[in-house]
């Protein structure tokens, strides 16, 4: 009768794979970016060599993002093409709010996303509206070029 | 010898379900993970028009603006461009134009336009209501500036809208 093996048990070392998935984990949470609400992927934005990122983060902003065919997106809330008056309406609630909380909302950017197969004058429609609530600031965003 | 068998016990922590946590978070993450381009900005500023007869020194520039009118082809391209009475040409080409015949008027003498009279200079937009959004990103950059090397070279600063033309 042979005798029975020693039982041995395979004692990998751990330590390098947490080590490194650890590292992973920590280099994704630093670059995973959750503002989709602000940057609608639909949105081929227009390039500029000229268009620079800004050194500071624009104050209080508002973005409103225009696509292609006109329809404007304010948040989550998408106003079609003969709805340009809610918009009006959702800024002008926007503003009175940053009244009431003691901010300035003059001082509030209104940055602009639009396609660049939009219409300008669709675009210009919708700066004509925020114009209209009382912003003076606007930022029209465009993606930046390799210099 | 009951100090010999304690000497010899060996914690064995069970990692599994650390390390299973630890990959959720990870495909997470991986999943979400979306990669984004650099996005940049021009400044527009666009206060309201003051009331007729009413005189704003902060919103009047010194100078007055230069008119620019970008005309649009049926599907929304680039027809035309001009600035004051001056036709530039059409598309691109007219683009470039419009960069060279501005140069000269904010620096006649040539070389570097300075960047005091840059700040102070003003474009006026006038486009086609159909005009792809496009060329108007496009024609700002033409006008406010142009890369020398790593440097950017400002022309004009300040931009302003028309209303659009037609529907």
């Amino acid at each position: 009768m042979a005798k029975p093996r020693p039982q041995e048990t395979a004692d990998a070392d751990m330590t390098p794979m947490i080590d490194m998935t650890f590292q992973l984990i920590a280099f994704f949470m630093v670059l995973i970016n959750f503002t989709e609400a602000d940057q609608n992927q639909a949105i081929n934005l227009p390039s500029s060599e000229l268009a620079k990122t800004p050194d500071f983060p624009p104050e209080g902003p508002v973005t409103l993002q225009v696509e292609k065919n006109g329809n404007v997106i304010y948040g989550i809330q998408t106003a079609k093409d003969f709805e340009l008056k809610d918009l009006e309406k959702m800024l002008k609630d926007e503003y009175t709010q940053r009244k009431l909380m003691g901010k300035d909302p003059k001082m509030s950017t209104i940055i602009i996303r639009g396609d660049k197969n939009a219409k300008t004058g669709r675009i210009q429609q919708v700066v004509g509206v925020a114009q209209n609530v009382g912003y003076e600031k606007f930022i029209l965003r465009a993606k930046e070029v390799a210099k | 010898m009951a100090r010999k068998t304690r000497e010899t016990e060996k914690l064995n922590i069970n990692m599994t379900p650390m390390i299973d946590i630890v990959f959720q978070l990870l495909i997470f993450f991986v999943m979400s993970f979306k990669i984004v381009t650099p996005e940049g900005d021009f400044s527009v500023k666009m206060p309201m028009a003051p009331a007729e007869g009413k005189f704003d020194p902060e919103s009047t520039p010194p100078l007055p603006p230069i008119a620019i009118r970008l005309n649009a082809s049926m599907n929304g391209q680039l027809l035309e461009v001009q600035c004051g009475s001056h036709n530039l040409g059409r598309g691109e080409a007219g683009l470039v134009n419009l960069r060279k015949f501005i140069l000269q008027q904010v620096a006649p003498k040539g070389g570097r336009p300075n960047p005091e009279v840059a700040r102070e200079t003003e474009i006026e937009l006038t486009c086609d209501f159909r005009l792809k959004y496009e060329y108007v990103i496009k024609c700002i950059s033409y006008v406010t500036g142009y890369r020398e090397g790593n440097d950017v070279v400002r022309i004009a600063e300040k931009i302003k809208f028309a209303a659009p033309v037609g529907n």
